[in-house]
């Protein structure tokens, strides 16, 4: 048994010998596969970092959107202080042939349970709710190592039993 | 052959333990030369990315009704990146034409940048956004453009490449000039960071401005991370109402000029909770534009909020708190009488009326009705000296009030054991001579008598906005130096005197408590000055429910010295504006919805 099996692992030697092209076919065959490979790994690795980088600029850019945007708020809501000033309105008042009242031109009734409110009624728009902390999708910042061995991970820990 | 390949092998070995060791070679010299390392250290740090400080909107001012006071407005710095520069000539044509500035500075300083190392320079650091707007609307192709003429516009932003627009947040005042010694403003400091100066902007200028954002921005796309939310700084609503701060400078403004006085100031206070309700001043400046003041601020007498920030010697104003003591001490009481025979000696000093003449036999109402210096000074005699000042001191005069307000000042208060002070000190502090106190001291003081005998701290901020929240500031007591009864009484008292004497301040309608007072003003070497003096003028009501006390001070009027004559007459003027603007009815209609 053990003779034919040395036999048989000769028959194979010889032949590899007496024909080295097979040799090189299968050398070939071997550096062509680790080619792909790579290759394919770096064309992975080369989209994810693509897309980060333009998901990253996007960020940027709507940052800076957000700064502008919050800056022309401010700057309006001053425009609205300023075309609703004292010295506009009363202007404006007149024009509109109003008068500013003069002592003893007031008239003032008598309502029975009247409570005048004395209140704040500030100009101030209500800010906007902080939401949760900002989060960004691991898929947008990770690598692609970073990324198999996150699978790996997975699968190597075993999922926990529910219990009953 | 084999010793061909052999040879190689030993020279592609020997090339790479060189290289290996030049490189090890380089790292242990970076260890040893910290001033290469610290260089190489920025590059590399540079090239990571950069540091940003980011700075929140400054906070808004508001008055009590929430009409803005003091915002943010957008402006741009005009600078040159002269790594960027195309085309010298059509940036500063474009320059001229768009934003007005200078075509041959710009073309100078585009084409010889100080240092062949400068980056950046800046042209114009405010340039208002309109002119922006004009120039970014010319530049920006539009539908109705035809083919050549946003190839133009292309080709005329390329050619302009280089000129850098930066916008930036400037405080602004709607309001100039009104309430603006309240306010205070925004001034920069010298690395250009913004300060509040004086007033509101100065006292909350840490709340106002936030807290600025360092954030480490990377050059690597893939590391941007989303920047955290920044919170506006602060908002602060004041006590102030623009309309009520507006006719009181109208009424000042009016009385400085036909007085003749060098300055004025009206203060208008809550009593019962201590709001500044509006605060004058003369001269005031259009805060907007406060560099252009320097030629008033650098008047010796200029003082940006009197109100707080200037003392004088009251005179008899200061009668009603040396009263006031005496009635709660139980010393006099409003069947006291005194007989005065218009002089009268104290720590060996002779103290004469106003008019050097004797007034008889007088009530303690008398006794304020005429404002008798020797009538006071006997009162405060017959006080002593330590309930004297110990009331003086529980009124709040000597030290600040402690209001909200940047630049306060706490006067002089001589008192027995300081090493200036004499017994004649007691005859003639009575009278509101030889202590000094602001204004605002003299309206807190006074407004016990206005509320039960309580004072409540004075303060100018009534919420503040944090994070979409307001949250309302409690009025708070800081001091009770007499009792409800001592306030009512010498209340009544000051009332009925305004009554008996057809007093220039009455109001029609109202019945209103008040004093007059006229002080002498003291020039160090010399003595009291007799031809100039500080005339002033307090009051509170309704008296049987009092909405605001209003205090006057009217500096060396010129058309006459006495205060009945230039400052109670202002009294009425402003009360007038205050029962429009607050809703107050006249007594009857009070009475009658009660």
């Amino acid at each position: 048994m053990k003779t034919n099996r040395m036999n048989s692992i000769n028959r194979i030697a010889q032949a590899y010998q007496t024909t080295p092209w097979r040799k090189h076919l299968s050398l070939g065959m071997l550096v062509t596969v680790s080619i792909l490979v790579v290759i394919l790994a770096s064309s992975l690795y080369l989209d994810v970092s693509a897309r980060a980088a333009a998901y990253g600029r996007s960020i940027l850019i709507m940052e800076s959107q957000i700064a502008d945007l919050e800056m022309i708020n401010a700057h309006l809501r001053t425009q609205l202080g300023i075309v609703t000033s004292s010295a506009v309105m009363e202007k404006r008042a007149l024009e509109m042939g109003f008068h500013r009242i003069e002592p003893g031109e007031e008239m003032f009734l008598v309502v029975p349970g009247y409570v005048p409110i004395d209140q704040v009624i500030s100009n101030v728009p209500a800010k906007k709710i902080q939401t949760a902390a900002i989060y960004l999708p691991r898929v947008y910042t990770e690598s692609l190592f970073e990324w198999l061995k996150s699978q790996i991970q997975k699968v190597s820990i075993p999922k926990q039993e529910s219990s009953p | 052959m084999k010793s061909d390949y052999a040879k190689r092998y030993v020279i592609l070995g020997t090339l790479f333990t060189v290289l290996a060791a030049l490189i090890f070679g380089q790292h242990v010299s970076l260890l040893f030369d910290d001033q290469r390392g610290k260089v190489l250290e920025e590059v590399r740090t540079n090239h990571l990315g950069s540091q940003w400080t980011i700075y929140p909107a400054r906070g808004l001012i508001l008055d009590r009704k929430g009409q803005l006071l003091a915002g943010n407005q957008m402006v741009y710095e005009v600078g040159i990146d002269y790594k960027s520069v195309n085309d010298p000539q059509t940036i500063a044509l474009t320059a001229n034409v768009f934003l007005g500035l200078d075509y041959y500075k710009v073309k100078v300083t585009v084409e010889n940048p100080p240092n062949p190392n400068q980056v950046y320079l800046p042209l114009d650091k405010r340039v208002d956004k309109d002119k922006i707007d004009r120039l970014q609307a010319y530049l920006t192709p539009t539908e109705n453009d035809d083919r050549q003429v946003k190839q133009e516009k292309i080709r005329l932003l390329s050619k302009i490449n280089g000129l850098e627009l930066l916008p930036y947040l400037e405080r602004v005042y709607p309001e100039k000039s009104t309430a603006s010694n309240i306010l205070g403003y925004v001034g920069h400091e010298e690395d250009g960071t913004p300060v509040g100066v004086y007033g509101v902007e100065g006292k909350y200028d840490n709340v106002l401005a936030g807290l600025p954002l360092k954030l480490w921005v990377p050059n690597e796309p893939r590391m941007v991370k989303e920047f955290p939310d920044i919170p506006e700084g602060t908002s602060l609503i004041l006590t102030i109402d623009r309309e009520v701060q507006a006719a009181v400078e109208k009424v000042l403004d009016r009385a400085v000029e036909q007085s003749g006085s060098e300055s004025g100031t009206i203060v208008v206070l809550d009593p019962k909770t201590g709001e500044i309700l509006a605060m004058a001043n003369t001269p005031r400046i259009d805060i907007s534009h406060y560099w252009d003041f320097n030629d008033v601020m650098n008047k010796k007498s200029f003082i940006f909020n009197r109100g707080v920030s200037a003392t004088y010697e009251p005179g008899s104003v200061f009668k009603v708190l040396t009263m006031a003591s005496a009635f709660d001490k139980g010393v006099v009481n409003s069947e006291t009488t005194y007989l005065d025979r218009g002089v009268i000696d104290v720590g060996g000093v002779t103290i004469y009326n106003w008019d050097r003449a004797g007034h008889g036999k007088q009530t303690m109402q008398g006794c304020l009705q005429y404002s008798l210096n020797v009538c006071l000074a006997w009162v405060a005699t017959q006080l002593g000296a330590k309930d004297f000042y110990s009331y003086l001191q529980a009124f709040g005069i000597g030290h600040a009030t402690g209001v909200d307000l940047a630049g306060e000042m706490s006067g002089i208060l001589k008192l027995p054991g300081d090493a200036n002070w004499t017994e004649a000190d007691l005859g003639t502090n009575s009278f509101g001579q030889g202590v000094s106190a602001t204004p605002l001291q003299m309206a807190s003081a006074i407004s016990a008598l206005a509320n039960d005998g309580k004072i409540m701290t004075p303060h100018i901020v009534r919420a503040i906005i944090k994070n979409g929240q307001e949250y309302f500031i409690e009025p708070s007591v800081s001091a009770i130096p007499i009792s409800a009864k001592t306030a009512h009484t010498v209340s009544e008292i000051l009332a009925r005197s305004l009554e008996a004497e057809a007093s220039d301040a009455l109001v029609e309608g109202y019945r209103f408590a008040g004093k007059t007072g006229t002080g002498e003003i003291p020039i160090p070497g010399v003595g009291y000055t007799s031809g100039e003096t500080n005339t002033s003028f307090v009051g509170w009501g309704p008296i049987d429910d009092p909405r605001f006390l209003v205090y006057i001070w009217l500096e060396k009027p010129s058309t006459s010295i006495w205060g009945s004559e230039v400052a109670a007459p202002v009294f009425p003027k402003v009360v007038e504006q205050l029962v429009l603007l607050m809703n107050i009815p006249p007594d009857r209609y009070r009475k009658a919805s009660n």
